[in-house]
């Protein structure tokens, strides 16, 4: 009887946990499917679809540079997605992808032994793990970025952490994502407090701000498939998958909070630092939003 | 030659007088820059503090003993700034879910 009753209440615990954990991520998943069917249903004809999304494009224009229907996984490549001019350019920029050199350092890195003679390896036995970064940490009740991880993995070793966003860390990260190509991104919501991270996320993404008054969702929602001059602007779906980029503005590699604290600024908002509370819920919303794309970091752009 | 004794020194008291820091000035400007300093950091905390009004508040901190007109006007800067974008924030609260895709 005590044995029935211990299975009976272990069922009930194993399934009401089951159930908790699949509705903390009910509203992102509601957010993501209706994210991924915008871009899908505006790239699947631009010509056709002119007045609802491109008004201001001419039809020409739409004929000739742009590339349609765009799939799925397309969304990987930013602005070469859509905008032929842009491709072309890329396709020659990476005959000898800039990013190779910082690889190489970042796969020499991360076998350089420590003080203590252990190497990132003791942290992170397979290095293919980024499609899990960043993820909500439930017992410290924060959010883990991979820079964060390589910077404790150095601490647990006796090193000094390093600076984020570019250098060292950002090759180091750069072997990582290498080693993760091919894996889909798989950003779980835990519980609840992950699930509050993920709407604060939200809501930086999408409210306007700075003396601009624009947010990232009117330039790489609304106006992706459009052009700021002749730069074509990058749909967010997808833009987590290539970081570390080597961006040639900055003449070196750098990670997505860097890119993403940048993009911030430009809306002439107070840049935030790297790796703070709002910075990581931006990465985390961001990040989850194109769940089961595949990762191809580290790549290029402009 | 006495006129101009007179005319001069009336003239120097008077420049004097007017380089003098009023009290009264000063405290306005200790005001205005605490008012924006205030604001300013409700707007940080909340994330939308624009990106020049930290300095332009420094700024106005660095030249209040010696030019405190300057001051004054790079204070009411940063309040202005840091007002604008609290009030533009409210606004956006209102109506960012409206921007979610459904």
């Amino acid at each position: 009887m005590l044995n029935k009753l211990i299975k009976i209440a272990a069922i009930f615990m194993i399934s009401s946990t089951i159930v908790f954990a699949a509705s903390f991520n009910a509203q992102a998943e509601k957010d993501r499917i209706a994210f991924v069917n915008y871009f899908l249903k505006k790239f699947e004809n631009p010509v056709a679809n002119q007045a609802k999304y491109f008004p201001n494009v001419s039809k020409k224009e739409l004929e000739t540079d742009y590339i349609y229907p765009l799939k799925f996984q397309d969304f990987q490549d930013g602005p070469m997605s859509w905008y032929k001019p842009a491709r072309e350019q890329f396709a020659e920029i990476n005959a000898f992808p800039p990013y190779e050199i910082p690889l190489d350092d970042g796969e020499a890195l991360f076998k350089k032994p420590f003080a203590n003679g252990k190497t990132y390896s003791s942290c992170f036995p397979d290095p293919a793990i980024k499609q899990n970064y960043p993820y909500y940490d439930t017992k410290r009740d924060e959010i883990v970025t991979i820079g964060m991880a390589v910077n404790e993995c150095r601490v647990k070793n006796g090193e000094k952490p390093l600076k984020y966003g570019k250098g060292d860390l950002a090759k180091v990260v750069a072997y990582i994502a290498y080693k993760s190509r091919g894996k889909k991104i798989n950003i779980k919501i835990p519980n609840e407090k992950a699930a509050q991270a993920y709407e604060a996320g939200k809501k930086l993404f999408y409210k306007q701000r700075g003396y601009l008054s624009i947010s990232c969702n009117e330039c790489h929602v609304l106006s992706s498939g459009k052009r700021i001059r002749a730069e074509a602007l990058s749909p967010a779906l997808g833009s987590t998958t290539e970081m570390p980029v080597y961006r040639l503005k900055w003449g070196g590699l750098g990670t997505l909070q860097r890119r993403l604290a940048g993009c911030v600024k430009d809306t002439g908002s107070e840049q935030p630092k790297l790796q703070s509370k709002p910075l990581k819920e931006l990465e985390y919303f961001l990040t989850y939003m194109s769940n089961g794309m595949k990762l191809y970091g580290p790549d290029t752009r402009k | 030659m006495k006129k101009l004794l007179l005319t001069s020194t009336i003239a120097i008291a008077f420049l004097t007088g007017c380089a003098m820091t009023n009290p009264s000035a000063s405290n306005d400007l200790d005001s205005v820059i605490a008012s924006a300093q205030m604001k300013y950091d409700k707007a940080h905390k909340e994330m939308v503090a624009w990106g020049k009004t930290k300095s332009i508040l420094e700024e106005a901190k660095k030249l209040a003993k010696t030019s405190p007109e300057k001051a004054m006007k790079l204070a009411k800067e940063a309040e202005y700034q840091a007002n604008t974008a609290l009030e533009q924030s409210a606004e956006y609260e209102k109506t960012w879910k409206q921007e979610v895709p459904q």
